[in-house]
């Protein structure tokens, strides 16, 4: 089964980004949200295998999504996606549940391996 | 994907982001919801940063590195954005544009310098900390007050923010104004939305101006076999291709909104430049125009802006004796009427003074007839034109209107104007919504068929030979309105036509902006909606011929611009008050 993939980030070329090197890797982008109050919606509605979550977006940030995901679905997969220098930000995001972070710019192999990593440890639940 | 698609994705949002980043200070300098305006900008520059780290533009990444840490400071409340600030953050936000530009550029050169430039303009010394300012005696929004002090930069930067203790800037921005996040636009509709290449759509429009033709040449086909069936079938496909066409219409259009949008900060710099305090309120964004129209629109648009900001408008001083609102409103705005778009610039400001308008206008004028609106737009575009007496670098080097008046002619528009002493001047102008199909006139000429924007044409005739007259020498048709000079096919393209032998002949009057002049055609084929084509490189140029159109039968007309085929042709020296007695006189006192 391909997994199913949630892709939650306000640029276009970000979300553009990882969807193509996801897809590169048999994954299915299911959805996408630019911003964290829709991605809440549409994790409900979508129920994906996997969330790639931005952290600095309008609306509501990628930490307080992960909270209402996760408060939603104990079991969600989110893996966060920040830019160097928001390490603060991204033990709040792992705290609020997330399981991993990448950083940005996207190394394709990075990318693969955690979200392969996150997929198989939890493929269990 | 390709890289070369990324570059596309990278050029087109980082243009959005510029824009909004620019948008974002203007705003945040006027004061309105400061906490939700540095946290957008912060989002934007972070996101400009991402995107160019994964694109490998370093410089890029470095700069818009140093404008998130300046806005990050500032979301810490350690810095204060006012007008000072502003002017050089803008100027800082229009040179990253630049370095964009360049980065992106097949020869991007060397833009360490431009870098250079950046990362000084946004360093802590430029912007200097809120916390050396002598805080609390001088308040925002004040500049009257602000100038007598002395410095203008530092007092005009020194207003107290509101308090900013930042625990969590991003969550804190939620709650500070949550009704202020709602007001603006959802991002979340645009998914029901997809960016498609603009050339695609213009290949589509060209597919949709074959298939008509295409379909023009079957209709004649069905009339030769007289088949029912098939004429039937033709009539419903022709219902389907002219939705398709309406659609893609539809779809090329851009809304106006890019370039009013832009039009902010044209209103803000001429505004503070010359010491005036106005708002720029756009309405109509969501309009489309066609991409053609709208980007050559965009320089008129700056000049009746800066017009109505230097002329218009009064001093703060001024608007306060006369129990004005300090802040003027310059307004753009936009809406659909039928096939035009609308556009208007209008200000509430002192309105157009029609004595020196009178005194302008010289001797060609009648000093005690009161000037009609029509009138004083005529005589205000006019070549040379300026009720100024200094000229400055704004506006008042009397060009400017003429050309706004000239492109909105060579796009098919027309442009009003209206003044009213003491409460403002409306600009108005008609543009057609797209310049790809026209309603043409279909003569021929020898063998060969052309095609006449019908917006050209005043009125065809059939004359008996003998009505013709001369006038100093030259062929005239005589209407009851005057002399009007006769222009034969033959002279104007040199060609040798066999003469006709017959009485009557048929005249087409042909309004060609400067005056009406009488064409000798041969059959007049009546009046069609056509697709207009570029003209090949080659002859691309050719005076007098805007373009190409393909007929149903295959074969390819000429399309006329008359403005320039019958350029001094229609009046000379001696004629000019008896052919065309309006726009010439005018241009005559300039």
């Amino acid at each position: 089964m391909k997994a199913r993939v949630l892709v939650v980030d306000d640029a276009i070329f970000m979300r553009k980004m990882i969807s193509d090197i996801l897809e590169g890797h048999g994954m299915e982008i299911v959805g996408e949200a630019d911003n964290g109050q829709l991605a809440v919606e549409k994790y409900k509605e979508l129920k994906p295998d996997l969330v790639t979550m931005d952290i600095i977006m309008p609306e509501m940030n990628g930490i307080d999504s992960v909270r209402q995901i996760i408060e939603a679905d104990s079991q969600a997969r989110i893996v966060m996606c920040s830019a160097l220098g928001q390490q603060a930000l991204v033990q709040d995001a792992l705290a609020a549940g997330a399981k991993d972070f990448l950083i940005k710019p996207f190394n394709p192999s990075r990318v693969i391996e955690v979200v392969t990593k996150i997929l198989v440890q939890n493929a269990a639940v | 994907m390709q890289v070369a698609d990324y570059k596309a994705l990278f050029i087109s949002e980082a243009g959005e982001i510029l824009q909004a980043l620019e948008a974002g200070v203007m705003a945040l300098e006027s004061g309105e919801d400061r906490r939700a305006a540095i946290e957008e900008l912060f989002r934007h520059a972070h996101n400009l940063k991402g995107m160019s780290g994964a694109m490998g533009y370093d410089q890029v990444v470095e700069a818009s590195h140093a404008l998130e840490n300046l806005l990050d400071r500032c979301r810490r409340g350690e810095l204060v954005i006012a007008h000072a600030e502003a002017d050089l953050l803008l100027r800082a936000i229009d040179l990253l544009a630049e370095l964009v530009r360049r980065t992106v550029s097949d020869d991007p050169g060397d833009v360490s310098g431009l870098l250079g430039d950046i990362l000084v303009m946004l360093s802590p010394m430029a912007m200097r900390p809120d916390a050396q300012r002598d805080r609390g005696e001088e308040s925002c929004g004040t500049e009257a007050a602000d100038g007598a002090r002395g410095d203008p930069g530092a007092s005009a930067a020194g207003c107290p923010e509101e308090p900013a203790a930042g625990e969590d800037g991003e969550s804190s921005a939620d709650e500070s104004d949550p009704a202020g996040a709602l007001a603006r636009p959802s991002p979340v509709g645009r998914f029901s939305t997809t960016r498609v290449d603009l050339g695609r759509l213009d290949t589509l429009m060209d597919l949709v101006g074959e298939l008509i033709i295409s379909r023009i040449r079957l209709a004649g086909i069905a009339k030769q076999l007289d088949s029912k069936v098939l004429r039937e079938e033709l009539s419903s496909s022709g219902r389907l291709i002219s939705e398709i066409q309406k659609e893609v219409m539809e779809a090329r259009l851009i809304p106006v909104g890019q370039v009013f949008q832009r039009m902010r900060r044209v209103v803000r710099d001429t505004a503070r430049e010359l010491g005036k305090s106005a708002e720029l309120e756009i309405v109509g964004s969501e309009i489309g125009l066609d991409r053609t129209v709208l980007e050559a629109m965009v320089d008129p648009l700056v000049h009746l802006l800066r017009n109505a900001v230097d002329h218009g408008i009064e001093t703060q001083a001024e608007r306060a004796v006369l129990g004005k609102h300090e802040k003027a409103s310059v307004k753009l705005s936009a809406r659909r009427e039928r096939n035009f778009v609308v556009l208007e610039v209008s200000d509430d400001g002192r309105g157009i003074d029609l004595e020196s308008v009178r005194a302008r206008q010289g001797a060609a004028a009648d000093s005690d007839a009161p000037i009609s609106n029509e009138e004083l737009c005529r005589v205000l575009s006019a070549p040379g034109f300026s009720t100024k007496a200094e000229v400055s670098r704004y506006s008042g080097r009397g060009v400017g209107m003429n050309v706004v008046r000239r492109t909105v002619d060579s796009l098919g528009g027309s442009m009003t104007l209206h003044t009213e002493s003491g409460k403002g001047t409306t600009v108005r102008m008609n543009l057609p919504i797209n310049l790809s199909i026209i309603k043409a006139l279909l003569f021929e000429v020898g063998d060969d068929i052309h095609a006449l924007p019908v917006e050209y044409v005043k009125e065809t005739l059939r004359v008996e030979r003998e009505s013709f007259g001369t006038v100093m020498g030259r062929e005239v048709y005589r209407l009851a309105e005057g002399p009007v000079p006769v222009v034969r096919p033959d002279d104007l393209f040199r060609l040798e036509l066999p003469p006709s032998g017959s009485r009557y002949m048929k005249l087409i009057l042909v309004d060609t902006g400067e005056g009406t002049v009488a064409l000798v055609t041969g059959r007049i084929l009546g009046q069609q909606d056509i697709v207009i084509k570029g003209l090949p490189t080659m002859i691309r140029g050719v005076g007098g011929i805007s373009g190409a159109t393909i007929l149903g039968s295959g074969r390819i007309a000429f399309i006329w611009d008359p403005r320039f085929l019958f350029k001094g042709r229609c009046a000379d020296e001696s004629d000019r008050t008896a052919v065309v007695p309006e726009d010439r006189r005018v241009e005559g006192t300039g």
